[in-house]
């Protein structure tokens, strides 16, 4: 029941708050699509007097304005194929409504189709019937199309919200296709509609109260009999169908809102949603006013109901409360009266305190009552325990509390803590076995009796007690640290010991008995220990150098190790620091000796030689000849990589016999080299000489790497061009721009050379000394 | 014309013969209830009718100045055949309405459709237009064809559309995203290229309308005509979206681009 009630306000609360759902009902091709264009055409552009419709999203203005543009060109809308929902606001006065209208397939709507549009006919909340006066003619055809009306009035009626079907306006289309004035009389459309329609008229009548009836004509007077829309658009009867629709909803919405309002009192929130919605549709409307009051009434009833009901639960909370506390502190002092032991009666007492902290609120004497009892049986249950014999840690600590709260007790905590006195006092006395065992924890039992109870009358025997057990743990710890100290002494006779684990020993033996009576002995011991141990390992960092003289990153290793670990107290520090010293220079010179002697004896293995000065370099940064390995490794780096050379010929002689017959005083003379296959030259052509002097600078520079071969050819150009000599470098020659850097003479002798100059240079290691 | 089974084959699909069914929708000059079922053949079966009368009415009304020749579509009935949709201009209804239009349905077996390229383009050819009187209410025969060879998507496709757009769609399809392109004609080129571009795998999943008047829903690659305003296709990319997505191989370029930059620095 509630949730039909519920659902019945849910719809409710939906067709007031979302948009109007109109249906425009009628068969294929009875002018639908064609209406609403027009409608809109007329509405938005002023020509309907007191009624606006604007397009509220843009597919609804795309839509109509593809109708619209049809039409106005003189083509009638196509038959519609999709459904499609248009959104629109319509204007009357104040009132702004949002409408949702849906043209679809008039086939649709055909007596037994279940297309999802009769599901949108049956909810919504104005129906425009749309009936084909020209049609109509034909009876046949008037009666099944209103047997289709008769089908979707019965539908209306089964899902009527509130027992009443929506609004149904009749509207008579092509009205002008049958009447000659362009507005019908009112007698002259009842006429016709009693004549073709009245069974539709009928229906309307005895079902749907607010029922009208209109005539109109989309296209107007002068339309073609084929259908399309004639030249000029007079469209007549279209604004009455718009005003009865605003005034219908308007009356509708102001019904379900008061219905909204006598079913759901309780409910402001819903309520107000809803009032809003209508406000914002219909702002001038006069029910407004009134409901706005009966909300404000409504609410007020339903705040002060809602701290009404919220008051009377904390009542009945607080009353419940109440008696659970007294109920508790009844049932304990039923429960102590009935004669339990000591430590239950304090059980319940502590439950009881424990468990209702509300009892000092509503009953404080209760609670006060309820304390002082718990303090009596906690000090009973203590007389108890402790003449039981068994021992509670936190015992001193509740009688010294109940001592302070509740001096009134005074006399039965005395008791208890004379028996807890003398039951302390003879576990001491019984304790022999832990006296011989361990005396220590027996003397701290001693003094703590001794603190705990400072006026017992056993305090002289306590003393004479004490005193005994601390000469026995004095004895015992003499004796222990004498068989330490020969332990250690034994253990540092030992061949192979583990010195720093004796001194740790002794350290801490030192440590845990600072006031032995042996202290002095230890003392030496542990020096001892120290010096053995700073002998050992310098003499392991020499035996490691005598044994391994080439290693020298372990040697190094070792005296370092060495100089942390004796940095402060070595003997040997010194030794240690010269010998590092030593073996640094040592290093550096015997790394950098490798690199040297490889490029004496193979100058032109240059990356062999880099490698090497690396290797120097990275063992020894800032060894005495790092800038020359630097330097040597720089220009391996620019060699290898293709770089520019700036090459100058000086001067040449060829041998004697060189030249041409009657080539005069000498050959015509010119050089030309070619490096890695690219030529540079010729050089200019000295001529008559066999010793030229050219001092020619190649104008192009040379591009030369490490490992291009270079060739140099002697030419003569005395009537014509002969090679005199060539000069090419063997395979193996990898630093071939050697060449053109100084003088160049044939392997196999002669008197032909060549003098180059350029500014490739390489560089020289120093000996090392 | 509408018996269209081959003379002295079997009714059944045996070996490489394919059976396909049909049925016919529309709004037709010949037939006075205006839009509705005008033939089927007696294989079609009611949820294949109820589908291709949906598919037609989502075909959507026809903006100013669009044609709807050569539109077709091709969706994938559940636990069913594919369903082809041919349609075209009947010119005006009974009433002298203009834009009538006829809807006409194959229904291919799922195993033909993939074994001919998991595309509709082998089957276009049979796509009929004109319908006559003959045919309203009358069952339809079936009829069996030679199971088609694949198509060549790459001439289908041509050299026009830009590549990275095609990048783009192909990308788009593989994640599963809805592409409606706008256009000024038909896009079968662009439905050739993207198909072309990917695995048997994606195309047997696909569905796809070269021209459409409404929305295209259900459909993953779909044409519509071009508007002035800018069109909402719920959860759909269009072209402009296509120009700006950033493909893996351009983001993993982009990435790398920078890094280098980084690098340098």
């Amino acid at each position: 029941m509630a949730n039909v009630r519920k659902d019945l306000l849910d719809t409710l609360e939906t067709r007031l708050v979302e948009p109007r759902r109109v249906a425009l009902f009628g068969h294929r091709a009875v002018g639908k699509t064609t209406l609403l264009a027009m409608l809109y055409r007329q509405a938005s552009t002023g020509q309907i007097p007191g009624v606006r419709l604007a397009a509220a999203d843009p597919s609804t203005a795309e839509y109509l304005a593809d109708r619209i543009s049809q039409i106005e060109a003189g083509e009638s809308p196509a038959g519609t194929l999709a459904e499609t929902t248009l959104r629109l606001q319509l204007y009357q006065g104040q009132s702004r409504l949002d409408l949702m209208i849906k043209d679809y397939q008039g086939e649709n709507v055909t007596l037994g189709s279940d297309a999802p549009i009769q599901e949108f006919f049956a909810d919504c909340d104005a129906v425009l019937l749309c009936l084909d006066a020209e049609a109509a003619q034909n009876s046949t055809h008037a009666r099944r199309r209103q047997q289709e009306v008769e089908a979707l009035l019965e539908r209306c009626q089964d899902r009527a919200v509130d027992g009443h079907v929506p609004p149904f306006a009749l509207l008579v289309t092509r009205f002008d296709r049958v009447s000659q004035p362009e507005t019908p009389t009112e007698t002259q459309l009842v006429q016709l509609v009693e004549a073709r329609f009245g069974m539709t008229r009928h229906a309307l009548e005895q079902q749907s109260p607010g029922a009208a009836m209109f005539a109109l004509s989309s296209y107007g007077p002068g339309s073609p009999e084929n259908g399309r829309p004639p030249s000029e658009l007079r469209p007549t009867g279209l604004a009455a169908p718009l005003t009865w629709l605003a005034e219908q909803l308007e009356q509708i919405d102001t019904q379900r809102l008061n219905r909204l309002f006598s079913l759901a009192p309780s409910e402001p929130a819903r309520l107000g949603r809803c009032l809003l919605a209508f406000e914002r549709r219909y702002p001038s409307s006069p029910a407004i006013h009134p409901l706005k009051h009966q909300l404000d009434s409504l609410q007020r009833r339903h705040w002060l109901l809602r701290g009404t009901c919220t008051a009377l639960a904390a009542g009945v909370a607080l009353a419940g409360l109440a008696g659970y506390d007294a109920w508790g502190y009844h049932a304990t002092l039923k429960y102590e009266q009935s004669g339990q032991p000591a430590t239950s009666v304090e059980t319940q007492w502590n439950s009881l305190v424990a468990q209702h902290p509300t009892l000092p609120v509503f009953f404080p004497e209760k609670a006060r009552l309820a304390l002082k009892h718990r303090d009596q049986w906690q000090v009973r249950a203590a007389t108890l325990r402790i003449s039981a014999g068994s021992t509670d840690p936190t015992l001193p600590q509740q009688i010294q509390r109940i001592k302070e709260q509740a001096p009134d007790l005074a006399p039965e905590i005395a008791r208890a803590e004379q028996a807890q006195q003398e039951a302390t006092w003879k576990s001491l006395q019984v304790a022999d076995v832990l006296a011989v065992e361990e005396p220590a924890t027996h003397l701290a039992g001693v003094r703590r009796f001794l603190r705990e109870f400072p006026d017992t009358p056993h305090k002289a025997a306590a003393v004479a007690l004490a005193e005994q057990l601390e000469m026995t743990i004095a004895k015992r710890e003499a004796t222990d640290d004498r068989a330490a100290i020969d332990r250690l002494n034994r253990t540092m006779s030992l061949p192979g010991v583990s010195w720093r684990d004796l001194i740790e020993e002794t350290r801490q033996l030192l440590n845990e008995r600072p006031n032995s009576p042996y202290r002095a002995e230890i003392e030496e011991l542990l020096e001892a220990g120290i010096t053995r141990l700073d002998e050992t390992e310098i003499e392991r960092a020499r035996q490691f150098s005598r044994t391994n003289p080439t290693n020298y990153t372990a040697r190094r290793e070792k005296y370092t190790d060495y100089l942390r670990a004796h940095a402060h107290d070595g003997q040997f520090v010194a030794e240690a620091r010269q010998a590092i010293q030593a073996l640094d220079r040592e290093r550096d010179l015997t790394l950098y000796r490798q690199a040297y002697e490889h490029q004496v004896s193979h100058p032109d293995d240059v990356p062999a030689i880099a490698g090497l000065l690396r290797g120097y370099l990275e063992a020894s940064p800032g060894g005495e000849f790092a800038a020359a390995a630097q330097q040597y490794i720089h220009w391996w780096e620019r060699i290898s990589t293709e770089g520019s050379y700036r090459v100058t010929l000086k001067r040449g002689r060829v041998e004697p016999g060189a030249g041409k017959l009657l080539a005069g005083a000498g050959p015509d003379l010119s050089v030309t080299i070619t490096v890695a296959g690219v030529e540079y030259g010729p050089s200019p052509v000295i001529r008559d000489t066999r010793t030229p002097i050219w001092e020619y600078a190649f104008p192009s520079p040379v591009r030369w790497k490490y490992g291009d071969p270079i060739t140099i050819k002697i030419q003569d150009h005395y009537w014509n061009d002969t090679n005199v000599f060539t000069f090419t470098t063997s395979p193996g020659d990898k630093l071939a721009m050697r060449l053109l850097s100084g003088t160049v003479r044939p392997v196999k002798g002669g008197k032909t050379e060549l003098l180059f100059r350029s500014d490739f240079q390489e560089p020289a290691l120093p000996r090392p000394e | 014309m509408l018996n269209l089974t081959r003379p002295g084959k079997p009714a059944q699909t045996l070996g490489r013969w394919v059976r396909v069914e049909q049925a016919v929708y529309g709004s037709f000059p010949f037939r006075t209830q205006g839009f509705g079922l005008l033939a089927r053949s007696a294989g079609c079966e009611p949820g294949w009718i109820a589908a291709f009368k949906q598919a037609c009415e989502q075909f959507g009304e026809r903006p100013t100045g669009a044609e709807a020749t050569g539109a077709w579509s091709a969706q994938k009935l559940a636990k069913g055949p594919w369903m082809l949709i041919g349609t075209s201009e009947q010119g005006a209804d009974d009433r002298g309405r203009p834009g009538a239009l006829g809807f006409h349905a194959l229904f291919i077996p799922a195993r033909a459709y993939l074994q001919a390229g998991a595309t509709p383009f082998p089957w276009l050819n049979r796509f009929q237009t004109r319908w006559s009187v003959d045919c309203d209410g009358q069952n339809l025969a079936a009829f069996d064809l030679p199971e088609p060879e694949p198509v060549d998507l790459q001439a289908l496709a041509g050299t026009e559309i830009s590549p990275h757009r095609i990048d783009a769609a192909v990308y788009a399809m593989q994640q599963r995203r809805r592409l409606v392109i706008e256009s000024a004609c038909p896009i079968d080129a662009w439905i050739a290229a993207v198909l072309n571009r990917l695995p048997v795998r994606t195309r047997e999943r696909l569905q796809v309308t070269n021209w459409s008047f409404g929305s295209a829903p259900g459909f993953d690659l779909a044409g519509v005509p071009a508007r002035s305003g800018k069109q909402r296709f719920s959860g759909a990319l269009g072209l402009a979206d296509l120009d700006a997505i950033a493909l893996p191989r351009q983001e993993r370029a982009r990435i790398w681009n920078w890094a280098k930059q980084v690098l340098g620095h």
